[in-house]
């Protein structure tokens, strides 16, 4: 278990110093001036890049398949998983705030705040402990109850974050309470995590073999139907978010955070996360798309357009519901234009840790998009021009990575080739 | 365009860090099975990919049935087809989602020969992709590329992970697929045996650079395993046309290329003895390899 945690700090040491840094000036910044939504996505993006989610790339990587074959239990590997991805970044973000706070109230000649780290720490400690139990597979689309159930999972999760005082309000004790059942079943979870994780076969699936169909399918495919489907989960999933909040806005009066639209605030990190969830997956399916009979250029455009396309659709939706006119579909384009650029950054270095620092880097470009949008009251016309700017260098970056090399999606992550391994 | 050869590489360059593939020059001539055999790394799916379109070469040309690989890459992967055991389609859910999705790229998909596969290689189209084993992830993906009956069928690695009733499942079929003669295979592999029986061509590849191409028959013909004696301790060493494989006292095991002047060499230096045997494609190999990193 030791080795395991070990290993993974040593690989991971540069993210955890970087974040460390960055947090610790999020931390001074947030204690000299109001909380502001710009602050709460940073907080969110940080404690994305050394909780679960990081541990989540390594599994991605394939690295619960090789620690399987090392003499150490299932039950030892899931602890260590869950020390990493709970414990030690609580224990290191409480430190970092508490550093923060001391020089804080030194300079400001005010006590230390110990509730206040106290609550930071904890507050911490229950978004950890739920994003460890969150970690997995996405369920299968037939399995609505596991949908519901995820969908319920990731609002309280990303609710939390929205709430400023979550110790003060019956709302923010409901929420606290279902991350903390959340952090106790993912403890209890974390040796079945190994076991789905480590498998050659990816996710929990059910061997329900039907009657065998050697008929071949018809009706429409080709990208078409990559475009129906893809396009339905990332609109669909963001719509379900998106209504999600707009339940819990209405339930929890200080959910928001600032002067903005709260609807802008809430759905535009809801809608990265969704295309992010499309991004991630490119590289497993790229060698399969790249031997289709479509031209680099036009991949290029599908895979730039895919999460711009919904995000405009919601925009439009929305739009044509609240009467708010063109200004909403605009700001969510610009937000997806901002995601858009994953593409590229993925293939240009596949599952890698730079990958998934500039991940960070463009979720909270995108999330910060309104709140640019606001504070320099950009016109439409320069939204507009500047998500049009963005999707087209996406698309000439994505071309280029496409044509110039395979290396990042030649080697499959051993979750889904357990022969893939080295390469150039 | 009908050109003589399926396959043209002329002066292919790709430079890596560590690794240059090239110059290859190969040529796989129309309805010809084409082993491309080399070791793990000696750049096989480089070139595989590289006619693929995934990854730009530095220099040369590759034509596949007579178009560009880069200017007329959807015409070339219209009529080409690609296998690898590295394929993913678990993003796709199920069997029948991926076989639509990919059908609905060729006008020409064969919908009695798509069903007749899912047949023969056990495939539902309400199989769950995960589930598979992953020999059933191969024969899916050999599935894929033969229902649209591509004129070129590119196959890299395709035995990797295959269990001997897997393996022959998958060259049944490849073998049907091809027994007209119209269609060329070109299938990497670095398991000899497999090549050995299928192939009637292939070509030798290592640290990126081709040592030998032909016709299967031919080459094997014209190697052998010479074995030899030498008298007053007469030392022999490698040349052109021969591989000094072994040695014990004065007993000495080559390589012999019978189109090279080594077999009077070997008279004129003294050996005595001289027996031939045939070589197995493994063996050609491993003396290839040999002289290649003594080089």
């Amino acid at each position: 278990m030791k080795r395991i945690i070990l290993d993974h700090l040593k690989r991971r040491a540069l993210m955890w110093i970087g974040t460390g840094i960055l947090f610790f000036f999020i931390q001074y910044l947030t204690k000299r001036s109001e909380s502001t939504f710009a602050f709460v996505c940073i907080n969110f993006a940080v404690i994305t890049c050394i909780g679960g989610p990081v541990l989540d790339l390594d599994l991605l990587r394939g690295s619960g398949r090789v620690q399987q074959t090392l003499p150490v239990s299932a039950r030892q590997i899931g602890r260590a998983w869950w020390v990493l991805s709970v414990a030690l970044p609580t224990l290191f973000l409480a430190l970092i705030s508490g550093l923060a706070m001391v020089i804080h109230s030194s300079n400001t000649n005010k006590g230390f705040p110990l509730g206040g780290l106290t609550a930071t720490a904890l507050t911490y400690a229950l978004c950890f402990g739920s994003l460890f139990y969150l970690i997995g597979g996405t369920p299968p689309l037939q399995n609505a109850i596991l949908i519901v159930r995820r969908v319920l999972a990731i609002g309280f999760v990303i609710g939390i974050i929205f709430i400023k005082q979550p110790f003060d309000t019956p709302q923010g004790i409901v929420f606290l309470l279902a991350m903390a059942t959340m952090s106790v079943l993912g403890w209890y979870r974390a040796e079945g995590k190994v076991r789905e994780r480590g498998g050659f076969r990816m996710g929990v699936v059910t061997g329900t073999r039907k009657p065998c169909q050697h008929q071949a399918p018809v009706g429409f495919g080709g990208l078409p139907l990559l475009w129906r489907n893809l396009g339905l989960q990332l609109g669909g999933a963001g719509l379900v978010i998106a209504a999600v909040f707009l339940i819990g806005e209405l339930w929890i009066p200080n959910l928001r955070l600032s002067s903005l639209n709260p609807l802008l605030e809430m759905h535009m990190p809801v809608l990265v996360t969704c295309c992010y969830r499309f991004v991630i997956p490119i590289i497993p399916q790229m060698r399969h798309l790249r031997t289709m009979p479509i031209s680099t250029a036009r991949l290029a455009a599908t895979l730039v357009l895919m999460p711009v396309a919904p995000a405009l659709s919601v925009g439009l939706a929305w739009a044509a519901v609240s009467s708010k006119g063109i200004q909403y579909p605009a700001e969510l384009v610009m937000c997806a234009a901002c995601t858009s650029f994953g593409v590229p950054t993925i293939l240009w270095r596949g599952l890698k840790w730079e990958t998934s620092l500039l991940f960070v880097f463009f979720m909270i470009a995108s999330a910060l998009v309104p709140t640019f949008y606001h504070l320099l009251k950009m016109p439409f016309l320069a939204t507009t021009l500047g998500s049009l700017c963005l999707i087209a260098l996406s698309y000439k970056l994505t071309r280029r990575h496409l044509q110039s090399s395979s290396r990042v999606y030649r080697i499959p992550p051993a979750m889904f080739n357990a022969w893939g391994g080295g390469g150039r | 365009m009908d050109t003589p050869n399926a396959i043209e590489i002329r002066g292919l360059i790709k430079n890596y860090p560590g690794f240059t593939l090239g110059p290859l020059d190969l040529t796989v001539p129309r309805g010809a099975i084409y082993g491309l055999i080399g070791p793990n790394g000696a750049g096989k799916t480089t070139a595989i990919d590289l006619i693929y379109g995934m990854g730009r070469n530095d220099a040369g040309t590759i034509r596949v049935l007579g178009l560009d690989h880069n200017t007329d890459e959807v015409a070339l992967k219209s009529r080409a087809a690609y296998v690898s055991p590295d394929l993913n389609f678990s993003v796709w859910g199920k069997v029948g989602k991926v076989v639509r999705f990919v059908r609905g790229f060729y006008p020409d998909w064969d919908d009695a020969y798509c069903s007749a596969l899912m047949k023969a290689f056990h495939l539902s189209a309400g199989d769950k992709i995960a589930t598979l084993s992953f020999g059933a992830k191969t024969k899916l993906s050999l599935l894929l590329a033969l229902s649209h009956r591509p004129e070129v069928l590119i196959l890299d690695e395709p035995t990797t992970g295959l269990d001997a009733v897997s393996k022959q499942e998958v060259f049944g079929e490849l073998l049907k697929a091809v027994e007209n003669g119209e269609r060329t295979v070109l299938i990497s592999s670095h398991g000899l045996t497999d090549i050995e029986r299928f192939a009637d061509h292939f070509g030798m590849i290592k640290n990126g650079k081709l040592l030998l191409e032909g016709r299967m028959d031919e080459i094997m013909d014209r190697f052998r395993l010479a074995e030899f004696f030498s008298n007053n301790g007469t030392e022999f060493h490698n040349r052109a046309g021969l591989t000094i494989l072994k040695r014990s006292e004065n007993r000495w095991l080559a390589m012999l290329d019978q189109k090279s002047d080594a077999p009077d060499w070997l008279q004129t230096r003294g050996a005595q003895q001289i027996s031939l045997m045939p070589v197995t494609l493994e063996e050609l190999f491993v003396a290839l390899a040999k002289e290649e990193e003594a080089k």
